[in-house]
C-alpha cells in the first residue's frame, strides 16, 4: 500500500499548490509607465533639489493629492490618466497651501498587453506640457516626446 | 517501485484464482478484445451548473482494452464567464479529452471495481469575448478595452486518478476522478492570454484541477 500512499500525497501536495490565490498582483514596472520629471533653475539651468515638493493630479474627478514632499525631492514620478483623455492635468506647489501652478501635458495613448495580472498598459506618446498657471513653476522643458518606460526623465519643471 | 510490484502481483495473484476455476482462462495470455463500454455523466458539475455561471456538461465513454488497462474518451461542453479584478469575458464551446488508464487495485469479484490512474490529451475549441480586459490606473482612474468575440482553441495535458464502483447488482457504476491538469498550448486573440478555458477552467495559471462525480452505465 505504500505506492498508493505516495500516489495519493503526491495529488493531495499538488491540489494544495494549486489552491493558492491567482497571480492577480500586478508587480510594478510592468503597468502603465508614470512620467518621471526632474526639476532645474530657469536662471542657470541647473538641475534642482527641491526642498518639499507638493503635486496634485486631477484624474477626472477633481485634484488627487499625488505627492507630498516635505523632504528633498529631486525627481519624482507621476501616473498619469490611463482613460481616453488626451490630456492630463497637474497641479505643483512648494507649500501645501499654495499648490498653484497648473501644467497640461498633451499625448496621445496607444494600448500593449502586458499579463493576466496587469491587463492592458497605455503608452503615451507625442507628448508635449505647457504652462497654464506659472507659478511657481515657470516653464516646462520636454525632455522625452514619448512614455513607454521609466528609465529616462520625460520632463523637467523650471522654477 | 518494489511494493508496486508485490502489490500488483498480490492482485493479479487473485485476479488469477478466482479464474482458476475455468480451466482454460489461466493460461490464456493472448490479448482477446470483448466489446465492452462504460459510458458515464458527469453528475455533479451538471448539477452545480443549476446554481452558478459555470455550466458543463461532460460524459465519458471507457472501454477495456487489456486485463487492467481501459481506454477513455471524455466530450463536453461548458459555457463560463471570468468577472474578476477589471476582466469580464465569456467563453463557450466544446471540448474533448482522449486517453487511458490503468486499474492499479481492483475488487476481486468484479475487476471493473477499483482504482485507477492514467493519462489525457485535450483540446478545446471555443468562442470567447473579452468585454472588458482592465488598465490599471492611478486614483480610480481604472478603465478597460473591449475585444470583439473570436474563435480560439487550447490544449493540455491532464492525469486522471480516480476510482469507480458497482452500485449494488445492477449495470450502473459511480466513477469519481480528479484531473490534475497542465495548460500546453493556446491560440491567442492580440496575445491576450486566456483567462478562462472550456473543460480547463481558470487559465491564468497553467496548472489547474478539475474533478468529476459519474453515474455511468455498463453494457
Amino acid at each position: 500500500m505504500k505506492f498508493l500512499k505516495i500516489f495519493f500525497l503526491c495529488v493531495f501536495l499538488t491540489s494544495l499548490f494549486s489552491c493558492t490565490s491567482d497571480d492577480d498582483i500586478c508587480i510594478g514596472g510592468e503597468a502603465t509607465p508614470r512620467l518621471k520629471m526632474k526639476f532645474k533653475t530657469k536662471s542657470t539651468g541647473k538641475l534642482k533639489t527641491m526642498d518639499s515638493i507638493y503635486i496634485n493630479v486631477d484624474y477626472g474627478n477633481g485634484q488627487i493629492p499625488v505627492i507630498a514632499n516635505k523632504r528633498k525631492t529631486d525627481s519624482v514620478f507621476i501616473p498619469l490618466r490611463v482613460d481616453e483623455n488626451p490630456f492630463t492635468e497637474i497641479y505643483v506647489g512648494t507649500s501645501k497651501e499654495a499648490i498653484t501652478s497648473k501644467i497640461k501635458i498633451n499625448y496621445t495613448t496607444a494600448s500593449e498587453y502586458v499579463s493576466p495580472a496587469c491587463g492592458i498598459k497605455r503608452i503615451y506618446e507625442n507628448v508635449s506640457s505647457t504652462v497654464i498657471t506659472p507659478n511657481p513653476v515657470l516653464e516646462t522643458e520636454q525632455n522625452q516626446t514619448q512614455i513607454i518606460d521609466e528609465s529616462k526623465t520625460h520632463l523637467f519643471l523650471l522654477f | 517501485m518494489k511494493a508496486k510490484h508485490i502489490f500488483s502481483f498480490f492482485f493479479s495473484f487473485l485476479f488469477i484464482i478466482n479464474f482458476a476455476q475455468q480451466k482454460q482462462d489461466s493460461v490464456k495470455a493472448k490479448w482477446n478484445y470483448k466489446p465492452n463500454f462504460l459510458v458515464g455523466f458527469d453528475v455533479l458539475n451538471a448539477g452545480i451548473g443549476l446554481f452558478s455561471h459555470r455550466k458543463i456538461f461532460q460524459g465519458f465513454v471507457s472501454s477495456r482494452i487489456q486485463k487492467n488497462l481501459h481506454a477513455a474518451a471524455n466530450a463536453g461542453f461548458e459555457k463560463n464567464v471570468y468577472q474578476k479584478n477589471g476582466y469580464d469575458a465569456t467563453v463557450n464551446g466544446p471540448f474533448l479529452k482522449l486517453g487511458a488508464f490503468y486499474m492499479l487495485a481492483n475488487d476481486a469479484e468484479n475487476s471493473m471495481n477499483g482504482f485507477y490512474a492514467g493519462g489525457k490529451l485535450a483540446g478545446s475549441f471555443y468562442n470567447q469575448e473579452y468585454k472588458a480586459v482592465p488598465v490599471r490606473g492611478y486614483g480610480g482612474s481604472e478603465t478597460s478595452v473591449a475585444f470583439p468575440s473570436s474563435n480560439q482553441s487550447s490544449y493540455w495535458i491532464e492525469g486522471t486518478v480516480g476510482g469507480r464502483v458497482q452500485l449494488f447488482e445492477s449495470p450502473f457504476y459511480i466513477d469519481v476522478n480528479i484531473q490534475p491538469k497542465y495548460l500546453v498550448f493556446s491560440t491567442k486573440q492580440e496575445d491576450i492570454k486566456p483567462m478562462i478555458v472550456p473543460g480547463f477552467g481558470k487559465s491564468s495559471r497553467k496548472f489547474n484541477i478539475g474533478f468529476a462525480w459519474n453515474i455511468a452505465y455498463y453494457f
